[in-house]
């Protein structure tokens, strides 16, 4: 792998790895990081690294989470909540309360809405990323559209964006 | 026909934020960066072998040669005769010894009572012969 593929990997990927570790742990961006670095040091790259990328970005965002949650308890009172988003609005859509409802649903119908959403993952790489099969994937992510949309509401198509 | 809330949430655009792309960059120069230790093990096995010469060359001190000397000759000791023991008025050894035990030598004559008076035997003498018999 080229630096410049990579630097396009970090930059196109990036964001979304984040966002889909932080359905985990609170230091995504260490975990995204750690991932990265994975990906330059296994000796064979692997055929599909986008995959591969959210496997390795899941699994030590699982393990990141068991000790952030202990740090978590002394810390609760001084944490600074991370932002999601870049943007503050879209369509009528309040960015924290689109956190929130994410933060409602459970973590594998998150995982799977982010994956597609913002990882562009399809339905078969996210069940192969989260242990399932295809149809499972999917039918987790209609399932959280369907909570989203009711917590949301629908929203109003008008594109503007509100950053 | 698309999901209007799935198309509105997918335009959030992430907040990457923390990524830090150039000290991911560095880190990952510095990830990339060929470990290469056989140069150790062969310092360590030069240095060692260098130490094992220097100890099997180390000069040692080792016991002086003696010093022969090449002109000197033994001295010449020229043997008194038996006749000057005799006549030296000092006491010989012996008598020096026995002196001092307060020991009395034998008169000269009394190995003549000792020894007896028959004549010597001599090999395939006829007594001898005679006796076999």
């Amino acid at each position: 792998m080229s630096p410049h593929d990579f630097v396009r990997l970090v930059d196109n990927h990036g964001p979304a790895l984040i966002l889909y570790a932080r359905q985990w742990c609170p230091t995504a961006e260490d975990v995204v990081q750690d991932a990265f670095l994975k990906l330059l040091a296994v000796p064979e790259p692997p055929r599909d690294v986008l995959p591969w990328l959210y496997r390795v970005v899941r699994n030590r965002a699982l393990d990141a989470s068991k000790t952030a949650r202990r740090r978590q308890r002394r810390e609760s009172a001084v944490a600074r909540r991370e932002t999601w988003f870049v943007e503050t609005a879209i369509d009528g859509i309040d960015a924290s309360a689109a956190v929130a409802a994410l933060e409602q649903l459970p973590v594998e119908q998150r995982e799977a809405i982010v994956a597609r959403l913002w990882g562009g993952l399809s339905f078969e790489l996210i069940g192969e990323v989260a242990g399932c099969s295809a149809s499972s994937a999917f039918r987790r992510f209609a399932a959280g559209i369907d909570s989203l949309r009711r917590e949301l509401g629908e929203p109003c198509l008008n594109r503007s964006a509100k950053p | 026909m698309p999901e209007p809330i799935s198309e509105t949430l997918s335009r959030f655009t992430p907040n990457a934020g923390g990524l830090d792309r150039d000290a991911l960059l560095i880190a990952a120069g510095r990830a990339s960066a060929r470990t290469n230790r056989g140069w150790r093990w062969l310092a360590a096995c030069l240095g060692t072998t260098q130490m094992l010469t220097l100890i099997l060359l180390w000069p040692r001190p080792s016991i002086p040669p003696v010093p022969l000397a090449r002109h000197a000759s033994p001295p010449h000791v020229v043997p008194k005769a038996l006749d000057e023991f005799e006549q030296s008025p000092e006491p010989r050894w012996g008598e020096r010894v026995l002196a001092a035990y307060d020991v009395e030598l034998p008169p000269a004559s009394a190995s003549a009572v000792v020894v007896p008076a028959d004549p010597p035997l001599h090999a395939l003498a006829a007594s001898s012969l005679a006796e076999i018999h």
